[in-house]
């Protein structure tokens, strides 16, 4: 090596250098002081170890406004670059807080479109950390563009790559809809927050006075306004958990979820779910419970787990395979349908079918939320997300009706008619039209007219038992076809180990379209 | 449909091949240990707009009421009981306090968002 190449490779190693420092000691150590790790930190977390090759890491930005030509530094506030999960590749982009706030300007964006671009032709997924003041202002429209150029690709790249979200900074304004196109958005409690106008703005312009934690802090986005789906603790534990998510995802639309054994047999038998169900009809219980005894050992991982608690939408493994659940959950709202759940199990029902895995349905709805609310909320609109994300998803989907199926609820909970491939019933399962009192008041409603006081209530209640008998029972639909078999609640791990064995050769061919135009 | 040429022991076969579907894309195994097993103890506090309250979760029917005003409550602990679409659920308190005020009676009738129980 002559003394001149050994300079310049010496000055290669002195720029890199530079560019790790992100924005220098200080502002690592302020990083720090927040309970926050530093872009880089976040990254070798996320990574198994020594696998992260970072790209572009020389960028700067192009701005001469406002003084900005003495502030630049290497990487623009951004790092980038890809690595492994698990052994498998992915990408990622990491936002510096520590270089002028994380702010995003116009190279800034280029840079995580660069991966993004790269991500797309390669089939990983994309996980993008966010840590940012927001659009680098003193760049203007460029940086408003390098926003608009990251929304375009969050859009196009959907269903081809997953996409995953990790808030754990700010990330206000025009910046919150790159997490809120993307598959799932992690947020860490006590440092992530996200809002389209911040608390000062409110203040100016409603008089309202609200904390910006209080507005759009992680706690507000998993319970209330279901914008995002994992809260963690701390840094450390949300990266954890986005490597626990990428475990039940494949890299791309072409590819299947890893085959994990996680040691459970398929064969097992499990005593446990005979028992779930309360002997008293009017008593609720716990979804979980049946979830547990059905899935492999050692692995649940549930979605927007405090939002909109009447349904569960999770991940699980049968026999291995990473299977999406959809679930009602008897415990709260009586686990009936509402504007919320729909939304929630719509958006988790087409993820699933986007990236091939199958979905297992849980049925126990009583039916549509009743109230003034919930109409004028839009559950018309909303509740036919669930119709039609079920009726377009082609991959495999077997539904287990638990106890209580009833009328469009029971549709909307993936029927033969919305395309399951197998429905199964416990014997305990309920399957009508409407539940036995409601169907008796209209079809016997002459009749009890005719009749007052307790005769009438005696005859009513006669009624009602004879209805049950005949109806609300799984025997009069497995009749007609409306359930494949009715099985013993015992053998429904088996029963659905067996059933996506069967359905792995699906195939499904639809009329060619652009695309369908699905209720929003 | 494609052609191709194939050449075997020096015999030249023309074959035309259809391709009739998506292969299975290959499948990654992965052994049990490498499974990531995530802790998801996260904080379940509630998030509250009303402040020291619990209100009705839907419509229904209160049917038992499990405390009285000046007893201690703790998170996760139910307060009342509410009959809604046939199913009688408990109504959990997400928070820890003292009872101020019961504003039900049993086999009130209440719709989503009324006022059950206030905290001091």
């Amino acid at each position: 090596m002559g003394a001149q190449q050994g300079d310049k490779i010496e000055q290669l190693h002195e720029r890199r250098r530079r560019a790790r420092e992100g924005g220098g000691p200080k502002k690592i150590e302020s990083q720090h002081k927040k309970g926050k790790l530093t872009a880089r930190e976040r990254i070798d977390i996320l990574l198994d170890p020594n696998t992260f090759v970072e790209l572009d890491p020389f960028v700067e930005h192009r701005c001469n406004e406002f003084g900005m030509e003495k502030n630049r530094l290497l990487g623009d506030g951004v790092v980038t670059g890809y690595g492994e999960v698990n052994g498998r590749k992915v990408a990622v982009f990491s936002q510096d807080f520590t270089v002028i706030g994380g702010s995003l300007g116009e190279m800034h964006a280029k840079k995580i479109c660069s991966i993004m671009d790269l991500a797309a032709k390669t089939g990983i997924p994309t996980i993008g950390i966010d840590d940012s003041g927001g659009a680098r202002i003193q760049e203007g429209l460029d940086a408003l563009s390098g926003y608009g150029q990251i929304f375009y690709r969050n859009s196009v790249y959907s269903g081809v790559i997953p996409q995953i979200s990790v808030v754990m900074g700010p990330c206000a304004g025009g910046a919150v809809y790159s997490p809120a196109l993307t598959d799932f958005t992690f947020m860490v409690e006590g440092s992530g927050l996200m809002f389209i106008t911040g608390p000062r703005v409110i203040k100016a312009v409603t008089g309202e006075e609200v904390s910006p934690e209080q507005l759009g802090g992680g706690r507000v986005h998993s319970q209330i306004s279901g914008n995002i789906d994992f809260l963690a603790n701390d840094d450390e534990q949300c990266l954890k958990m986005v490597r626990g998510l990428l475990s039940y995802l494949p890299s791309n639309n072409l590819d299947q979820a890893p085959l994990i054994d996680m040691g459970d047999s398929p064969d097992r038998w499990d005593e446990k779910l005979s028992t779930i169900i309360p002997e008293n009809p009017r008593r609720p219980y716990d979804m979980k419970d049946v979830i547990i005894g059905i899935m492999d050992r050692g692995g649940m991982m549930e979605s927007k787990a405090e939002f909109a608690k009447n349904i569960i939408t999770a991940f699980a493994r049968l026999n291995g395979r990473a299977v999406g659940i959809i679930a009602n959950q008897p415990q709260f709202l009586a686990g009936a349908l509402d504007v919320n759940c729909s939304d929630k199990a719509s958006r988790f029902i087409r993820f699933c079918d986007s990236f091939n895995i199958p979905l297992v349905n849980l049925v126990d709805v009583p039916g549509y939320l009743p109230g003034v609310e919930q109409e004028y909320a839009g559950i018309i609109r909303h509740g036919a997300k669930m119709l039609y994300s079920y009726s377009e998803a082609t991959v495999p989907k077997i539904t287990v009706i638990t106890r209580k199926a009833y009328g469009g609820s029971y549709l909307a909970m993936c029927s033969k008619d919305l395309g399951a491939d197998l429905v199964y019933a416990w014997p305990t399962a309920e399957l009508a039209v409407m539940g036995p009192e409601g169907a008796v008041d209209i079809v016997s409603r002459k009749e009890l007219e005719g009749l007052e006081g307790e005769e009438k209530m005696k005859r009513r209640t006669e009624l009602i038992d004879e209805y049950r008998e005949k109806f609300a029972n799984p025997y009069y639909g497995s009749s007609r076809l409306h359930i494949d078999d009715v099985i013993d609640p015992r053998e429904t791990r088996i029963r659905l180990i067996r059933g996506f064995d069967l359905l792995r050769g699906k195939r499904v061919s639809r009329i060619k379209k652009k695309h369908g135009n699905m209720p929003l | 449909m494609r052609r191709f040429r194939v050449e075997i022991d020096g015999k030249v076969f023309e074959v035309k091949v259809e391709e009739v579907g998506s292969e299975e894309p290959p499948e990654v195994k992965l052994v049990a240990s490498e499974a990531p097993r995530v802790e998801t103890n996260i904080s379940k506090q509630k998030v509250k707009a009303e402040g020291n309250i619990i209100v009705a979760p839907m419509m229904g029917t209160i049917i038992d009421i499990f405390v009285k005003p000046g007893d201690k409550v703790k998170e996760g602990q139910p307060v009342a009981k509410l009959e809604a679409m046939k199913l009688e659920m408990d109504i959990v308190s997400d928070l820890r306090g003292k009872v101020a005020e019961v504003h039900v009676k049993k086999g009130a009738s209440v719709q989503s968002g009324d006022l059950i129980i206030s905290f001091e």
